[in-house]
């Protein structure tokens, strides 16, 4: 669409204009901190807070001091402040806001905390068993947000059921099972979580955050605080990245109950070591997988089963689940197919969504299964995988029939870029692997309105995270509507509850999606109301006109035209001032309700892409080091908006997804994190980055702006599984579990 | 009290001098500029120059500042013109989230200034204490090597 | 454990700018036991914000002039890792040149001093040191070897040099080559070495040093005994890496356990001992090649 790339919110940001969450300051603010257990699980026997209240400007709030013992997002399980009970080393048991740290500090240090430890589960297979310790006794009490499974120590199954799998399995010519996991890992975002909240006299609250969806956390104060959302307003600040990890709640809740007790504004930051130890990571994962396979080597049945270890709370994993349990064939045409997913508790931090929620665990286990069954029929992997891959119409297991489908092209061209089937050095290996992810819709609205200036100015209720999809996608989308260039274009408001309507928040490769049809919308509507204007004005017909360079003009005689900004300017007095303001919600994707039971949440892939990464690896036997030596990904992004900013999401999205492969795990030890820093928690730095052949597919939406389908998510699915088959084509043993530290990797030779 | 040199002014600050330099420029002098990501030297988001080469000020105590800092409000001119790597990252499209950039310009710039680096590889090793989570580096080493290839000064 | 922001109550009261030695040592005198000494106070810095209570004085080395001269087999304890690591690529110095450039990283390296590096246990310039058979010199004029200064801290003494005999013309070329998992990571295993050539290629003398592989860093004898009297033959290198982890203590820590240090071991050994050889004293080895 454009090759003169620009955002509008990169200048502020490489001048250091930029505030973001942590920034955040008020005149007379309190500094808020959490007191946290330190027992994985137990009762709690003394929580003596009276020796902390007693320092000089101290506040503290306590369970006791709550109007709501528990929410959650699908079961009221979770406690804001544990009180008789805590389930996770980390878990929060007091808010304390202090003048500032010396005295915040000094105050957690004098909470007196006794907790005796119970019986411990951390391991989502052994949550399972029958005589597991159950992390949630009262389960079948809590009230619920939405209808879900919940029983021991499972607190969400989702399944898609297609086909007679059964029959399929008796009638194989062989089956081939295999079994995959995936590590606990953190968003890592370099912005910890921060926020600051001020009581208002009306009872409500302003609150400034560093949030991806500023309805979401609106929607939950409402409810933790007991008020209507009307006197909650959330106001996002600039975000240093979220992926995920500020989606909902993080502690804006523990700042407004503190700034209503101490009547100051009240400022909340994780530490680099709450983060890791009480923040919401990506599920860790264990996926069971087994095809049947007929005589031709086709696949006829799979059956699969992943467990999503959900923490302590349930939060999202339920949501998380119904998307795993669409992936559960892949990207390919399998007539029976029974694909489930388990929400389970176990004594942890609860996890949550990180950009490509289920996506990096299904993915692997799918991917890598398919490279073992290709093996077990001896056939070549790609050769295998074309035999299957989806084709335009084809049915996938939750009865949608799959459009705009690219993903031989996209397996094709990745396949020719890596120069498959050549000849490697020693050590060597190639992996390739596939995915198809969805484009979630939901709502959201834009308003778009002419400066007199002839500049547009957006405002909408959606978040600019940092993908540049407000700032740079929905920018140019708008800058194209009327032929300007795209610094004409100004996002003047984003994130606040206040000013926009809805937006479902910045997650789901969603925003320029729906932000950039609603505002098209609106454009479309400021077109025509301005083509009117021009009509009277030059005394043409509007048919005789053309909306080109900011200007409309007459068509075939150009100079007889008015700018834009003119036209608003006139169309102001005569009619009002020249804005419109347009909703914006993706219809419903058709399945097949026979496939995935009424209650299932994300029944269907939205704007479906498809996606093919393939990888040559060199490992070192010696060191059991893993280096990259080339990376291609092959993206259907329906129509390329803006190419650099969707190379930015790939390279960002494909480092994510390496260091998930190879560096990154949250282990637990007697129920505590390991990596309790980031010397521990080794996010990839610029020497871990390999170079990246990007192609981009177009395969246009039937839904999305100018075609356009979400591209945010995907790059991060599909490494994990692209690099545990190139690894074991270069070790000729399976991987079959992430991360492939080096310890694993040697550790699987002896 | 300890006189400190900030983007060529001289002041002097009230703080401990076992404070870091991270939180006497950022609350004390109220350059929000560089940012507290991690607090133990891994992230690089508060990165600041002293002499002019990179510094993790989140562990550097202000009585062990001993030259001019530089933060990046101390980069540009004062007509508004934008030092040659900020333009270059904002065109580039180096910049998603915008935390890391304040270090990891300055860093850059530091790297030019210097003059050693010559290849990718060693402009990576460069920037090894400076994490970015959006970008996947690939665009900040772009943008980096164009300025290394064609010089970034433009008074050359 | 849960650290709140920042360090903020765990930081030393009061800070010490001497301007002399005389002066630095008179206040490690005054404060025993409640003082430390810092020079880039990286490694300080990073305790106290990992919940360590520092000391209530620290004594800042950084006024101190000259303590900061390089010679020919002298390095002045003040030298900066940035400066290190661009010191000679030939030479047995090589090593300290390599370990330098695989330190932390380089805005650590800006500020991070060789005394500050010696003067903590997992300081990765120690194999590099004790590969030289370097010695340690301290303020009151006395010496130590380097292995006696790691081993038995003298908190009431300032090193101010590190000094070594071993030069390039007699025959001596060093190397160090560190695996970690991430460039700026601890180290699974960092070697060093520097080994002494006669114009016929037979190996003299050898001195090969580990850190991260013990729980202490530790000279590796066996490996040395080996090389001695070689030739430098592929198969003396293998066996000397071999015999690297053979009767020692095994460090098992969260970036590898002993299990996985002693499998990749050899391997790091043998590509130390693989530079120093191939190169010799006289041709230059790019500093990255330290890095595995």
């Amino acid at each position: 669409m454009t090759d003169r790339f620009h955002r509008s919110d990169a200048r502020d940001k490489v001048t250091g204009h930029a505030r973001y969450g942590i920034d955040l300051v008020a005149p007379r603010m309190l500094v808020g901190g959490l007191v946290r257990s330190h027992v994985p699980a137990g009762t709690v026997d003394e929580l003596d807070v009276s020796a902390a209240r007693a320092l000089p400007g101290v506040v503290v709030v306590t369970a006791a001091d709550l109007p709501l013992a528990r929410y959650g997002m699908v079961i009221n399980d979770q406690p804001p402040l544990a009180s008789d009970v805590v389930r996770f080393s980390g878990e929060p048991l007091a808010a304390i806001a202090a003048p500032d740290e010396a005295t915040l500090r000094a105050a957690i240090d004098a909470v007196v905390v006794r907790i005796t430890p119970t019986p411990l589960v951390t391991d989502p297979e052994e949550a399972l068993e029958d005589d597991a310790p159950l992390v949630h006794p009262e389960l079948a009490a809590y009230e619920l947000q939405f209808p879900t499974e919940r029983q021991g120590n499972v607190c969400g199954r989702s399944v898609v059921e297609d086909g007679d799998v059964d029959a399929a399995f008796a009638g194989a010519h062989r089956i081939v099972e295999g079994r995959y996991t995936t590590p606990r890992v953190h968003q890592g975002y370099i912005e910890p979580r921060a926020c600051l909240a001020t009581a208002r006299p009306d009872g409500g609250f302003e609150v400034r955050t560093s949030t991806q969806n500023p309805f979401g956390v609106r929607g939950t104060l409402a409810r933790v605080l007991d008020l209507p959302e009307s006197l909650v307003h959330v106001a996002g600040t600039t975000v240093g990245g979220g992926f995920g990890g500020k989606l909902d709640v993080t502690l804006e809740h523990f700042a407004c109950l503190l700034a209503r007790r101490s009547r100051r504004p009240v400022k909340f930051v994780s530490s680099r070591a709450e983060e890791l130890v009480g923040a919401n990571p990506r599920e860790n994962s264990v996926v069971r997988i087994r095809s049947a396979l007929d005589a031709d080597g086709r696949i006829v049945g799979r059956d699969v089963t992943c467990l999503l270890d959900a923490g302590a709370y349930a939060h999202d994993t339920p949501f998380i689940g119904s998307v795993a349990s669409l992936q559960g064939g892949g990207p390919y045409r399998i007539p029976a197919v029974r694909s489930q997913a388990l929400s389970v508790y176990t004594h942890s931090q609860p996890t949550g969504a990180y950009r490509g929620p289920s996506g990096p665990q299904m993915v692997l286990a799918v991917e890598a299964h398919m490279d073992e069954l290709a093996r077990a029929v001896g056939e070549d992997p790609v050769a295998f995988r074309r035999r299957h891959v989806f084709e335009e119409d084809d049915r996938a297991p939750n009865g949608q029939v799959v459009r705009s489908v690219s993903m031989r092209e996209c397996l094709d061209r990745a396949v020719e870029a890596i120069g498959y089937g050549r000849a490697l050095p020693p050590g060597h290996g190639i992996g390739i692997a596939c995915a198809w992810w969805t484009t979630t819709g939901q709502p959201t609205a834009a308003s778009v309105k002419v400066e007199n200036d002839g500049t547009l100015s957006v405002t909408t209720g959606a978040t600019e995270i940092g993908s540049g999809a407000v700032a740079s996608g929905v920018l140019h989308l708008v800058a194209e509507a009327f032929g300007v260039a795209p610094d004409q274009v100004r996002i003047a408001s984003t994130s606040d509850t206040a000013i926009a309507p809805f937006d479902f928040g910045a997650q789901g490769s969603r925003t320029t999606f729906s932000v950039g049809r609603a505002a098209l919308a609106a454009c479309d509507e400021i077109r025509t109301r301005l083509l009117d204007e021009a009509s009277h004005h030059l005394e043409v017909d509007v048919e005789d006109l053309r909306v080109a360079d900011g200007r409309i003009e007459v068509a075939g005689a150009p100079d007889v035209s008015r700018s834009i900004g003119e036209l608003a300017a006139a169309a102001t007095f005569r009619d009002g001032p020249v804005q419109a303001t347009s909703g914006f919600v993706a219809p419903p994707t058709e399945h097949d309700v026979r496939c995935t039971g009424p209650e299932h949440f994300y029944p269907a892939f939205n704007s479906p892409s498809f996606h093919c990464h393939a990888v040559e690896v060199r490992v070192d036997e010696e060191t059991g080091k893993v280096a990259i030596e080339r990376y291609v990904v092959a993206q259907d992004v329906g129509k390329a908006l803006v190419p650099p900013a969707i190379h930015g999401q790939i390279q960002g999205g494909v480092l994510q997804g390496i260091g998930m492969a190879l560096y990154e795990q949250q282990r637990l030890v007697d129920g505590h994190v390991r990596e309790t820093d980031l010397e521990r928690y080794k996010l990839p730095t610029a020497l871990e980055a390999p170079p990246i052949e990007i192609l981009l597919v177009e395969r246009p939406s039937a839904v999305g702006p100018l075609g356009a389908k979400g591209v945010g998510e995907p790059p991060i699915i599909v490494p994990g599984a692209a690099l545990a088959n190139a690894v074991a084509a270069a070790t000729g043993r399976p991987q079959r579990d992430l991360p492939m530290t080096p310890e694993r990797i040697l550790g699987a030779a002896s | 009290m300890t006189p400190l040199t900030i983007n060529g002014q001289d002041v002097v600050v009230a703080a401990d001098p076992a404070t870091p330099l991270l939180d006497v420029l950022r609350d004390e002098l109220g350059d929000l500029t560089p940012k507290p990501g991690c607090r133990e030297g891994r992230c690089g988001a508060c990165t600041v120059l002293l002499d002019g080469r990179p510094v993790l000020s989140c562990l550097l105590p202000i009585a062990r500042v001993d030259g001019p800092v530089t933060t990046l409000e101390g980069l540009g001119d004062d007509d508004g013109r934008l030092d040659p790597v900020q333009d270059a990252f904002e065109a580039a499209g180096a910049v998603q989230c915008g935390i890391c950039t304040p270090g990891m310009v300055l860093a850059a710039r530091a790297v030019l200034d210097e003059g050693r680096v010559r290849t990718r590889e060693e402009l990576a090793a460069a920037l090894v204490n400076n994490l970015c989570r959006c970008t996947g580096y690939t665009k900040i080493l772009d943008t980096i090597e164009g300025l290394l290839d064609t010089g970034s000064r433009d008074d050359d | 454990m849960f650290v709140v922001q920042s360090s903020v109550g765990r930081r030393p009261q009061h800070v010490h700018t001497p301007e002399s030695l005389p002066e630095a040592a008179e206040l490690l005198r005054e404060y025993a036991g409640e003082v430390r000494v810092a020079a880039g106070w990286t490694y300080l810095m990073l305790m106290a914000s990992h919940g360590e209570a520092l000391p209530a004085h620290v004594v800042s080395l950084h006024r101190i002039p000259d303590l900061d001269a390089s010679a020919a087999g002298h390095l002045g304890t003040g030298v900066r890792l940035a400066d290190l690591e661009r010191g000679p690529l030939t030479g047995p110095e090589r090593a300290l040149t390599m370990a330098a450039s695989v330190t932390a990283g380089p805005s650590v390296r800006t500020l991070g001093t060789l005394g500050g590096n010696l003067g903590f246990a997992d300081g990765d310039l120690i194999p590099a040191a004790l590969a030289l058979d370097a010695t340690v010199h301290l303020d009151d004029g006395s010496t130590r070897p380097v292995l006696d200064h790691v081993t038995d801290r003298r908190l009431d003494r300032i090193a101010t040099a590190l000094t070594w005999e071993r030069r390039a013309a007699d025959g001596w070329s060093g190397a160090t080559v560190k695996l970690a998992h991430r460039g700026m990571d601890w180290p699974v295993v960092t070697v060093s070495t520097a080994i002494r050539r006669a114009p016929d290629g037979e190996i003299l003398a050898a001195t090969t040093a580990a850190q991260a592989l013990a729980p202490e860093p530790t000279l590796l004898p066996a490996v040395d005994a080996v090389l001695v009297g070689s030739h430098g033959e592929p198969e003396a290198l293998a066996y000397a890496a071999e015999s690297a982890t053979h009767r020692l203590e095994v460090r098992d820590d969260l970036e590898a356990t002993a299990a996985h240090r002693r499998r990749v071991a050899p391997a790091v050994v043998r590509r130390a001992l693989t530079i120093a050889l191939e190169a010799g004293p006289d041709t230059e080895v790019a500093a990255r090649e330290a890095r595995r």
